[in-house]
């Protein structure tokens, strides 16, 4: 066995504590450290209303989301590699996420936003609230399809293709629905694929951390029988794990860390690929007991800093999530593949 | 490790009833009703296509059966879920290694993956176990490398290092043998077949190695051309003359002398040849390379007289050319070959 070296985890769950408080601190209104501190601690006057508004409905909030997003969508994307061994796979190739996008087009554009709009705001519900039923049913049908015809798909390639299938069939959709909406439909829908983080309320996000923790925590259970499905499937009859079950649990992981994420954040791109690639480069190994917790810790570490890279500009205006996420990656993950040639032994 | 079974009261772990083996559009082999028994090591051998593969999974439990049952342990495998049939075989095929950048310790491991704990840790039984594994097949210094690091001879033998980790009574390998050189091999079939007798196992491989199989199977399954599987000692094959039958209709011959496979050449120019037995042997080896046939005739043309002091020897070569003498065979070849393209 290799040494476990302890010292970088810490190291590594140091930086995330550092990149979370700056993640509290930043914004239009900055809070400093004492404030930050006597916000949570209390009793000091030197606090406003406004700051304190600021940091429970907004800041706190925000700052937990990237968290968890960072962290599902990371842990969705190493478990899509893993299941298909291939290190292109990451949340969206199961079509999840492509069924997210086809339930919010469906209320956002071609007046389906209006008229919906205006039937559930009768019962009191606001536009983000139903941007997210609309992506919650969605995601869900596609995951509730997928698990119906796994047991039956005797091949990984397979599942891939229908995935990509999906996908193919969510943009044809959209596509129509994007030919006869209004302009304002089409930015009410553009601005949620751009991906957020601070769509939810603090009832949401609870609802989020409770999902993401209950699956994040099964799929560490998982870690030894991803090690044998790593292997071939090939070996992972030869040592008894079913291949029709693991897919199935897998598919069920992933569909609900992805499906969660996106209903509250949009679809958020490439952190799902690069975190879990950047794991088994720290880690140096494949061995899921390491890449899970590595994929976890980096997952959050990585949002919070394409977050705060988000809001640099400094003005009101936040830039769009999902450009700064592939600003950032991109090129970090292109210079590590270029060095590390021992993540080919991988796939 | 296993209780010692007994030889004289040999235990069935393994048994066909009617198997049909093979696909829908292509069945292979039907109504095989053969037996495994505790201490018994097989060689499965067979053309490519002849369907061994397939055999050994169908036995495994990794491929349907076209027709009749496999019982393993008293149970019928088709009935046993994965799980059930893990502790009952270990199977290993070739395509069972895939690439990861895991140590081969934990590479090895994953045999006994079911007894991993919640922190990933295996139980000191288990990890003995793995030592005593690795140690018989020379992988300790190995142990901390990657696996990927391996020359495929060696991975070949960390992947039998896992199949052996499994702790199962039947043990199915499908190209054991494979990338390994001649140190390996025969280290590899005489631990095989140690590990049969000592423990009771019963180990069944697939082997393209047809001489090494004779030298030390106790039992060959032959997949004959028509497709029917014949048993039996390697030895009693070769003397009620299966083998020899079997190679018929190919180029091959047996040499019953030696247990060795020879592929016969059509031999011209007849030369003479004297010497000590074993320069003798090795001359007429290099001669057949190149056609010419080695005789005991002093009236032919050409005779050659082997001198042997120990670890040096000299050919004398007598032609109507004259006398030359060299102290190489490779020499004496090269000149044979100069005087023939004269001719």
């Amino acid at each position: 066995m290799p040494k476990n070296r302890h010292w970088d985890w810490w190291v590594g769950g140091l930086l995330l504590g550092v990149f979370f408080l700056l993640e509290l601190s930043i914004g239009s209104v900055p809070i400093s450290f004492d404030q930050l501190i006597q916000l949570v601690f209390g009793g000091s006057p030197a606090v406003t209303e406004a700051v304190s508004n600021i940091f429970y409905k907004i800041r706190l909030p925000r700052a937990i989301t990237a968290i968890l997003a960072g962290v599902s969508i990371s842990t969705a994307g190493l478990l899509m590699q893993t299941l298909f061994r291939n290190p292109l796979a990451g949340p969206s190739v199961l079509g999840i996420t492509a069924g997210a996008t086809l339930g919010v087009s469906v209320v956002t554009l071609s007046g389906g936003f209006i008229s919906t709009s205006i039937l559930i705001m009768q019962v009191g519900w606001g536009k983000s609230s139903l941007l997210i039923l609309a992506s919650i049913l969605g995601a869900t049908a596609i995951l509730l399809l997928l698990v119906a015809i796994s047991p039956f798909i005797k091949d990984n390639l397979i599942l891939l293709l229908i995935g990509i299938m999906i996908g193919q069939l969510t943009i044809a959709m959209v596509s129509i629905f994007q030919y006869v909406s209004s302009p304002q439909e089409i930015q009410t829908y553009i601005l949620w694929t751009l991906g957020s983080l601070s769509g939810a309320s603090r009832s949401q996000v609870i609802l989020m951390a409770l999902t993401s923790f209950i699956l994040i925590s099964l799929t560490y259970t998982m870690a030894t029988k991803l090690n044998i499905w790593q292997q071939g499937e090939s070996f992972a009859q030869s040592v008894g794990l079913s291949p029709v079950k693991t897919r199935l649990i897998v598919i069920m992981l992933a569909g609900g860390l992805t499906g969660t994420i996106t209903a509250f954040c949009g679809p958020i791109g490439f952190i799902g690929i690069a975190v879990p690639f950047l794991a088994r480069v720290w880690r140096k190994t494949d061995d899921h007991r390491q890449v899970i917790p590595a994929t976890i810790l980096l997952g959050g570490l990585v949002m919070l800093i394409c977050d705060l890279m988000a809001q640099l500009p400094g003005r009101q205006e936040v830039l769009p999530l999902n450009a700064v996420t592939a600003c950032i990656g991109a090129p970090i993950v292109i210079i590590l593949i270029v060095r590390n040639r021992r993540l080919r032994h991988t796939f | 490790m296993t209780n010692p079974v007994h030889i004289d009261t040999p235990s069935i772990l393994l048994s066909t009833h009617a198997l049909g083996v093979g696909f829908k559009e292509r069945p292979l082999l039907t109504d095989l009703s053969v037996d495994l028994s505790g201490g018994e090591f097989i060689c499965l051998i067979g053309v490519n296509g002849s369907g061994k593969t397939t055999l050994l999974k169908s036995l495994g439990g990794l491929h349907p059966p076209l027709a009749g049952r496999v019982t393993l342990g008293g149970e019928t495998v088709s009935s046993l879920s994965l799980k059930a049939l893990s502790s009952l075989r270990s199977i290993s095929l070739t395509d069972s290694y895939q690439s990861a950048n895991l140590t081969v310790a934990e590479f090895i491991s994953q045999g006994k993956w079911q007894s991993f704990n919640w922190q990933g840790k295996l139980p000191a039984d288990d990890e003995n176990l793995i030592k005593e594994i690795s140690t018989s097949l020379q992988l300790t210094s190995f142990l901390h490398l990657p696996i990927y690091q391996l020359s495929d001879g060696e991975r070949q033998r960390a992947v039998l290092a896992r199949a052996l980790v499994q702790d199962c009574q039947v043990i199915l390998l499908d190209e054991p043998l494979s990338h390994l050189d001649p140190i390996y091999r025969h280290q590899l079939m005489d631990d095989m077949r140690s590990i049969c007798h000592s423990q009771g196992k019963g180990i069944i491989i697939t082997t393209h190695d047809w001489e090494l199989a004779l030298a030390y199977a106790d039992t060959l399954w032959w997949i004959t051309d028509d497709q029917a599987l014949v048993c039996g000692g390697p030895e009693d094959l070769i003397l009620n003359g299966f083998i020899s039958q079997q190679l018929q209709h190919t180029p091959l011959h047996l040499e019953l002398a030696s247990g060795k496979l020879s592929l016969p050449k059509k031999l011209a120019h007849p030369v003479h040849v004297q010497g000590a037995p074993i320069p003798l042997f090795w001359t007429q080896q290099g001669l057949r390379k190149i056609g010419i046939q080695a005789l005991h005739r002093r009236d032919l043309p050409i005779r050659i007289y082997i001198h042997a002091a120990e670890h040096h020897h000299t050919w004398e070569l007598h032609s109507p050319k004259g006398e030359k003498s060299f102290d190489s065979l490779t020499l004496l070849l090269g000149e044979l070959e100069k005087l023939l393209a004269a001719s």
